[in-house]
């Protein structure tokens, strides 16, 4: 504000018209080239990836349209041979869906679905019951250089080793690390918790159990640490249901 | 004289900076046509020699198999072989089904999740083949070697050990069930096919550029390496499928790196 009221109204303009004419022979100089060539280049650049990214894969397509296609709808002038043939398949279609059906369980089973945390309870064919659990958080918890745990469930076919009523949780070491706890030893009385794991468990193997939870209002999520937790009439009827050996479909 | 010299020596000039520009552009874009029309005609050819095998069957059954109908009833022989095959396995595999639409994981033969497929589109290369060759193509288990994704397939998070209990409390984690993601996968198996599982939701494009780019140019390395070493086949037949969100990231997530799939055309 004070350089405009300093300085006389002719001589702002003289150096507005200054600027403008520098900037103009600019332009004419060199910057219209530069702009010019800048376009072409980027031009052909988006073209060349066009060509090689998007049209390169529509035009082989494309040309498959050139070849004949294979499928005739022919009809077999000899129908023995033919029926005879189609027999065949059918029969060796049938003993496959056999073989496969074989692998069905007879028994109940139950499978987890670990990125939704829902749970299927099955006896046969049948679904019995379905809901929500809580199933492992993929934490990976760092204490110091080579100690780390990571928290989740693991995948594929398991079975039932052990069933339990009313578990009592022995706390393992990343437990107390994980609340910042000094860890006690082995067998110290604060590694025992009471109650926490419902009124059943049952045991899938390395540590791994399907129990109860206080934390009901986690169902649904991935928060634990890679057991499966149920609520507490779906775990009734998972631990009524379920016998030792019944598979486990963890995905 | 001079100024006509002069202009005419910048003519010269200039037709030679464009031949010397043109003849390379004009290389590379019949070279680009050659691969566009050439390699999946070649392709198609390879496949027909590479999957018919004479013993198989006779000549009358041959003829047989080139009904439609006779053909669907193979390759659904070929499809539970190839189920029955991967039920041997104690991983998790899955079948895609485009007769019925269906995807289903499996696990030792039993079927642990089911999808609707509510899109196919599909390569006209397999229209195209041989349906002898079809037959055996599909007749054993395809094998992952690479797959991208808009999702991680472990979604780890990583986390200290707290100092104290005051610390341990402010470290709670709650997941965020509002997070919005867009799914998708691309599956390249081990007998040159793939497979693209889009979400049947919509999905804005400028939201999955990252993605997009990232798919297009591994089929572009793919085309070009093979293309510079005068390798064999540089088209890769491709099978487009659309499921609901929810079930692609259930099944990536749940597949082994180097998942088996059974196919059913």
């Amino acid at each position: 504000m004070k350089n405009n009221l300093d300085t006389p109204p002719g001589l702002i303009k003289i150096n507005q018209n200054k600027i403008i004419l520098y900037l103009k022979s600019t332009w004419e100089k060199w910057l219209k080239q530069v702009i010019k060539n800048l376009i072409i280049i980027i031009i052909v650049l988006l073209g060349t990836i066009w060509l090689l990214f998007y049209f390169v894969p529509i035009a082989q397509e494309m040309s498959l349209f050139f070849l004949p296609e294979t499928h005739k709808e022919f009809i077999s002038a000899d129908n023995m041979n033919s029926d005879k043939f189609k027999d065949k398949i059918i029969k060796n279609t049938l003993k496959i869906q056999r073989k496969l059906d074989s692998n069905f369980p007879r028994s109940a089973y139950i499978i987890i679905n670990t990125t939704e945390n829902r749970f299927y309870l099955y006896s046969g064919k049948r679904l019995i019951r379905k809901g929500m659990c809580s199933t492992g958080s993929y934490t990976l918890l760092q204490a110091g250089e080579n100690k780390q745990w990571i928290f989740k469930t693991p995948r594929g076919l398991m079975r039932i080793h052990g069933k339990t009523t009313s578990p009592v949780w022995k706390k393992p070491d990343w437990a107390f690390i994980e609340e910042g706890l000094p860890v006690p030893p082995a067998n110290d009385d604060s590694r025992f918790e009471y109650g926490t794991l419902g009124d059943y468990a049952l045991s899938l193997g390395d540590g791994y159990l399907i129990h109860g939870t206080l934390y009901k209002r986690f169902l649904g999520l991935p928060v634990t640490h890679g057991c499966i937790r149920l609520n507490d009439e779906d775990l009734e009827s998972v631990y009524n249901t379920l016998s030792i050996g019944s598979k486990v479909f963890i995905y | 004289m001079e100024d006509i010299e002069f202009k005419n020596e910048e003519i010269q000039k200039k037709s030679h900076l464009i031949q010397f520009f043109l003849i390379p552009i004009i290389l590379f874009v019949s070279y680009i046509l050659f691969l566009m029309f050439y390699f999946p005609v070649k392709q198609v050819k390879e496949f027909n020699k590479a999957f018919t095998d004479s013993t198989l069957y006779s000549e009358e059954e041959k003829i047989i198999l080139l009904d439609d109908n006779f053909t669907s009833l193979k390759t659904k022989e070929s499809f539970l072989q190839s189920r029955l095959l991967m039920s041997k396995s104690d991983t998790i595999c899955f079948s895609v089904d485009l007769v019925d639409s269906l995807l289903m994981l499996e696990v030792k033969g039993v079927v642990i999740h089911e999808a609707k497929i509510t899109k196919i589109d599909m390569s006209r290369f397999f229209s195209r083949v041989e349906n002898v060759a079809l037959i055996k193509f599909l007749s054993e288990p395809f094998i992952i070697e690479n797959k991208l994704a808009t999702i991680e397939k472990e979604p780890i998070i990583y986390k200290k050990a707290p100092k104290d209990t005051i610390e341990a409390a402010q470290q709670v984690f709650t997941p965020d069930t509002l997070a919005q993601e867009i799914i998708c996968m691309t599956l390249l198996f081990n007998k040159n096919f793939q497979l693209e599982i889009n979400q049947s939701e919509e999905k804005p494009e400028h939201k999955n550029l990252s993605y997009s780019m990232k798919t297009k140019f591994q089929s572009f390395k793919f085309l070009f390496n093979k293309a510079f070493t005068f390798e064999n086949p540089t088209y890769i037949p491709k099978i487009s499928i659309e499921l609901p969100k929810k079930d692609i990231k259930s099944i990536y997530r749940a597949i082994p790196y180097h998942s088996q799939m059974a196919l059913h055309l």
